[in-house]
């Protein structure tokens, strides 16, 4: 059956519950008619109006005349007589009657209610029933009643004419479905033939859909999802202590409490699922807007419907895959004439398929349009800046069909209303990946193109691996993780290799960077000598957008479903941490936000990656000079070379504290004054706009003079070039070089040092004034 | 009359609004939150809950809690989440009326500073009186913004 049937059905069987109730508190104190009437009549209004929408004429019939009487009656044009009233419990009868037969799937049945219908229209005409002509029909009588509507009801008017016009306007359509009725055969509606490819529940086999479905406020859902969240965590605690005592009661017993707490789990998950078909069925209206849109003609295929998702899952979804149909139908999906010329048939096809696999959903978007033309995506990208040349030869094809999914990377040739604004794909990426999921590419130039999107079945509970480093025990969601290595002692360095006092791994013949969790995170108790941290023997092959890189950790431990508890609103701004839960011993574990990670890592990541495959002969890299490109709000971009920058960091704002009246961070044990580049160079009109523009972490190039670290912050590090530096113009201000042209562009190149040294004495002036 | 449930830092006395106190708990294991603001000392697990706790010895410059204190978790009940306050040892209950609250007569030093709501004069000594949503400056807004995220859930 429908689901939109099924949700009328439990609708109006509710509500023919509330209309007997109401009809017998009428019937036994007429003087609540003011109160009880208008809900009566809602009850047999609305599902008159839904009966007409999902087609069941009879029912139509029925509730209209139905409805011509009880206006009559609230309006106080009719008498409340007892023949009204057995009329409309015989009235509330037949619904019920009629519901039923719909219920099993025969249509609206063999019954035929035309008669009580009339006797209904002759009520609400005031006409006894004695008088009403058995030959005229319900559908012509109820105009004529409404003729002698009293002027005098100004308030009720409009309502009126509008029943009497949607009234004149169905006035043949149930007369068409009487007729039908009157050949006894069940009618086929949708809901019969739906019900009939259904083999599904039949009416004898259970109660009533009524009393098998009951409504439940999400809320309390959502209670009970928590509540079973805390039950697995107690489990957890539970098995893990009974694992250590001997006591063999206690351990049968946790064992019970294992398997019946995994299928309640089950069950309450189960309780949030709705079949994505619940997103789906706006598609097809939109597949038809956009593709007119565009000039196109397009076809959508969906399978899977059923395929039940979780509820906030589904609405996390919806989004994305609104942009994914948009941009198939725009970008991928050729038009008319370039169809024909490729041999295909005019109208394109796009396929929405979802199934289950290995506890996760898969949600496939596939057209047969051009695919990506990955040449054009890598000239776009070098177009925007998006990726350095060096990197961009090495990519795979599969890496740079990746390409669209960064921030500001649009191939639409042109604007158009529907996409290509460069906003989207990198829209749909952060999306997913904030609900755990993952979105990949199968890319078959010329024929089409195939995102599919891998998303948990629920949010409150996932499977995740621990591991432990710096004392600590973090928990990763298994969904990033590819593989666990554990570093060979045999191997010089335990397999790691160093490309620019960076690790890297070569695992089976790829180099993948690494990153130690304990040094990135701080507890590294050793500090950050080149060496490797001696605990440190396993490595943790994470994914994140098909680029593995590695986690270096002291210990792996087991895997464990564990319950996502939100991080405290105060600490969301640390990027690498996803939230937090609680462990079998009872104590708190962060979970690794392994994109935030990934992300926080990126820079030096990428540097190295392409120092690391480009190996540039030694001599011409003499002459050049290795710049950092970045971006400073309100002064453009700058380059810095980079022989006395430090490190790059990237730092929350809430790191930020203050001291000696300027502001400071914490890094590696130290404390670095940062300077915002911004307040330091822009225009004082900008500068208030520039400093509340970003919310993000700050990135930071740290310059090294002497002992002292001194942060500049600046908006965002853009490239790091390798190139021979000429000066063009000599520098017109303190703390400049000069300036040139790199990578097509005038720039100012920044002398740090200079600039800092000169810098600092400026703000310890200012703070001096402030605080004078 | 505001009652105040008070601890001691050091040689100073704080107190907070006795209404906004959960309870007072010893004892927790903490779990350390890395690229966290230096005053927060982590998370503990409160009965499945799980509260960040700050150290107020850090948010006034007072250094680590010395050996052989065994810190308090004053636990507040903040409009949303909760929040634990690690203080040397806890105090009395005392009763002020409000009009009582002055001015601090030098000011602490050190971020805490921005959390003294003032201070109530007592025998021979002060009792600074804490705001402790003053902690997360950014908490105020976040707790505004919250309300309609969650009432949009609720919609069936």
């Amino acid at each position: 059956m429908d689901e939109i049937v099924r949700e009328f059905i439990t609708e109006c069987h509710e509500s023919m519950q509330r209309y007997e109730g109401d009809l017998l508190a009428l019937e036994r104190d007429p003087s609540s008619r003011s109160a009880l009437l208008p809900n009566i009549f809602r009850v047999v209004h609305s599902i008159k109006g839904a009966c007409g929408f999902l087609g069941f004429g009879r029912l139509e019939t029925l509730t209209h005349a139905g409805e011509s009487l009880l206006s009559g009656l609230r309006d106080g044009r009719l008498e409340a007589s007892p023949e009204a009233f057995a009329g409309l419990f015989r009235m509330g009868d037949a619904i019920n009657a009629l519901l039923g037969a719909i219920e099993s799937g025969a249509g609206e049945g063999a019954a035929d209610f035309a008669a009580l219908g009339k006797e209904l229209s002759a009520l609400a005409a005031g006409t006894p029933l004695s008088a009403a002509p058995a030959a005229s029909n319900a559908a012509g009588l109820a105009p004529a009643a409404r003729v002698s509507v009293p002027a005098g009801a100004v308030g009720d008017e409009s309502d009126w004419s509008r029943a009497a016009a949607t009234g004149a306007e169905r006035g043949s359509a149930p007369m068409l479905s009487e007729g039908m009725a009157a050949s006894a055969a069940p009618e086929p509606t949708p809901a019969a033939s739906a019900a009939a490819s259904e083999p599904a529940p039949r009416i004898g086999d259970g109660p009533a859909l009524a009393e098998r479905s009951v409504r439940v406020d999400v809320g309390l859902l959502d209670k009970l999802m928590n509540l079973v969240g805390e039950l697995v965590l107690v489990r957890n605690q539970v098995l893990q202590s009974t694992r250590q005592g001997g006591d063999t009661r206690l351990a049968a017993a946790s064992q019970q409490l294992n398997l019946i707490t995994t299928e309640l789990q089950e069950g309450i998950v189960k309780t949030r699922m709705q079949p994505i078909r619940n997103v789906w069925s706006k598609f097809p209206r939109l597949v038809r807007e956009v593709s007119l849109a565009c000039g196109k003609q397009v076809r959508l295929d969906m399978e899977g419907e059923d395929t039940e998702l979780d509820k906030g899952v589904m609405e996390a979804i919806k989004d994305p895959l609104t942009h994914i149909l948009r941009n198939s139908i725009d970008h991928g999906i050729e038009g008319p004439e370039g169809r024909r010329a490729a041999g295909k048939p005019v109208e394109g096809r796009i396929l929405l398929k979802a199934y289950q696999k290995d506890g996760q959903v898969n949600i496939e978007v596939g057209d047969d349009g051009a695919g990506i033309d990955v040449q054009k995506v890598a000239l776009k990208a070098l177009d925007r800046n998006l990726v350095p040349v060096d990197r961009l030869a090495k990519m795979s094809e599969h890496e740079l069909a990746h390409l669209i999914f960064l921030p500001g990377f649009s191939t639409a040739d042109k604007v158009t209303n529907v996409s290509g604004r460069g906003v989207g794909m990198d829209v749909v990426k952060t999306n997913v990946e904030r609900i755990g999921g993952s979105v990949d590419i199968h890319n078959r130039p010329g024929r089409g193109l195939t995102l599919r999107i891998r998303i948990p079945l629920t949010l409150a509970i996932i499977p995740a691996l621990i591991v432990e480093t710096g004392g600590q025990r973090f928990a990763v969601p298994q969904i990033n993780v590819v593989e666990i290595v554990r570093l060979k002692e045999s191997l010089p360095g335990r397999g790691v290799e160093w490309i620019q006092g960076t690790p890297v791994h070569r695992l089976r013949g790829d180099l993948i960077p690494l990153v130690r969790l304990g040094l990135h995170l701080g507890l590294d108790r050793d500090g950050e000598d080149a060496a490797l941290g001696r605990q440190e023997r396993f490595m943790a092959v994470l994914q994140v957008e098909n680029r593995p890189f590695g986690v270096l950790v002291e210990a792996v431990k087991d895997t464990q479903e564990i319950l996502v508890k939100p991080l405290a609103s105060h600490l969301k701004s640390i990027a690498c941490f996803a939230g937090a839960t609680i462990m079998g011993d009872g104590r708190a574990a962060l979970i690794l936000d392994v994109p935030g990670l990934a992300q926080g890592c990126r820079l030096t990541c990428e540097q190295e990656a392409s120092a690391a495959t480009s190996p540039a002969p030694a001599a011409a890299r003499e002459s050049n000079t290795r710049m950092l490109i970045v971006e400073v709000a309100g002064a453009g971009t700058l380059a810095i070379p980079l022989d006395h920058v430090e490190r790059l960091e990237e730092i929350p704002p809430g790191a930020v504290e203050s001291a000696s009246g300027m502001e400071v961070v914490q890094s590696r044990g130290r404390i670095m004054p940062i300077l915002r580049a911004s307040r330091l160079l822009s225009l004082d009109s900008v500068r208030e706009g520039a400093a509340q523009q970003r919310a993000g972490n700050l990135h930071v190039v740290a310059c090294g003079d002497g002992d002292a670290v001194v942060g500049l912050v600046v908006e965002r590090v853009l490239d790091i070039v390798d190139e021979p530096l000429e000066l063009l113009l000599p520098a017109m201000r303190p703390g400049f070089r000069g300036s040139a042209i790199l990578k097509g562009k005038t720039m100012d190149i920044l002398e740090l040092r200079e600039f800092v040294r000169l810098a600092l004495p400026r703000l310890a002036a200012e703070a001096k004034e402030v605080s004078a | 009359m505001i009652q105040y449930c008070t601890f001691h830092l050091g040689k100073d006395l704080f107190g907070v609004d006795i209404l906004g106190v959960q309870e007072i708990t010893r004892g927790q294991e903490i779990t350390p939150v890395p690229h966290a603001p230096g005053f927060v000392k982590g998370l503990i697990n409160l009965r499945g809950q799980i509260v960040v706790t700050v150290s107020l010895r850090s948010l006034f410059r007072l250094g680590d809690f010395p050996p052989g204190i065994d810190p308090i978790n004053i636990i507040l009940a903040l409009d949303r989440e909760p929040l634990s306050l690690m203080a040397d040892r806890a105090g009395d209950v005392v009763e002020f009326p409000p009009t009582a609250l002055t001015e601090p007569p030098h000011p602490l030093s050190g971020p805490g500073a921005r959390l003294i709501r003032g201070v109530h004069r007592m025998s021979g000594r002060m009792l600074h009186v804490l705001e402790p949503a003053a902690i997360f400056p950014a908490h105020e807004s976040e707790s505004t913004r919250n309300p309609g995220v969650y009432a949009r859930q609720e919609v069936p």
